[in-house]
């Protein structure tokens, strides 16, 4: 698993987590009819992804996800989709190339599409 | 006079599929798999890693015979219902041991506000919940029926 696959599948899982933490949320989907109950092992699992992820850009990412409520963004047109900030044509990896960056304006991990 | 014979496009957001096998990890590799090939979505091993967590929080089926799960994830490129028909029935851990005929899965694009994806969500879980609505569909399995059934969904 690469890095940005790492922080993909941590991003989708605490989404997740979000639902069940968050009673507003919660009271949606139990409006849609489901029921929701605690995850502890999916907290566990939480901490076996983190375990392999790399801690300095897991700090970045959890500090975004505290400030905004979401670690990582797209970009798309080398527009950041989380601040709209359009991004210099230096900060856009080689082709082919997946590597963590980081958005210089919201500070978001960013995934280039 | 030239008379030109009209029809109506195709939704590229919606599509219907015979589901195969009978266990929900299954159905839902199937469903994945079809959405990785309308290039819906990337990534579709983590999508489908993403959809069996959804199912430990909770079952997805929603009352007799249906379930709607879905996905808001940056995996996801393009908006997409993908609704499984299964004329076998397939085991979903519904309450009361009942198989699941249909099963509905609605991906949303990360760059998509979480409000829309709700939307969507209770959109098609709204239109699947009546009896009436989930027999036409199984009478009628094509897009059309499809499409009709879901047409206040969001795109």
């Amino acid at each position: 698993m690469t890095a940005v696959e790492g922080f993909l599948e941590l991003h989708d899982l605490d989404n997740l987590l979000a639902q069940v933490g968050d009673p507003a949320r919660l009271g949606r989907w139990r409006r849609m009819g489901y029921s929701l109950g605690p995850a502890p092992a999916l907290v566990k699992e939480r901490e076996k992804l983190t375990d392999r992820l790399d801690r300095r850009w897991l700090n970045l990412y959890e500090r975004s996800l505290g400030r905004y409520g979401r670690g990582l963004s797209a970009v798309r047109n080398r527009v950041c989709l989380g601040c709209r900030l359009t991004l210099p044509t230096s900060a856009a990896p080689p082709p082919g190339e997946t590597q963590l960056h980081l958005c210089e304006g919201c500070g978001r991990l960013l995934l280039w599409d | 006079m030239a008379i030109a014979e009209i029809s109506p496009l195709t939704d590229t957001s919606l599509d219907l599929l015979e589901l195969r096998h009978r266990r929900r990890e299954s159905a839902l590799h199937q469903l994945v798999q079809c959405a990785f090939e309308h290039q819906a979505v990337r990534h579709p091993e983590l999508v489908e890693t993403s959809l069996l967590r959804r199912e430990r929080l909770g079952s997805t089926a929603l009352g007799r015979g249906h379930a709607v799960t879905g996905a808001w994830s940056w995996c996801v490129h393009a908006p997409l219902v993908l609704v499984g028909v299964s004329s076998r029935g397939l085991d979903w851990d519904v309450a009361g041991g009942h198989d699941v005929s249909i099963v509905a899965l609605v991906l949303t694009p990360g760059e998509s506000t979480e409000e829309m994806h709700f939307r969507r969500l209770e959109a098609v879980a709204g239109a699947l919940r009546l009896q009436r609505q989930r027999q036409r569909l199984l009478d009628h399995p094509d897009v059309a029926t499809l499409s009709a059934l879901l047409r206040e969904v969001p795109r």
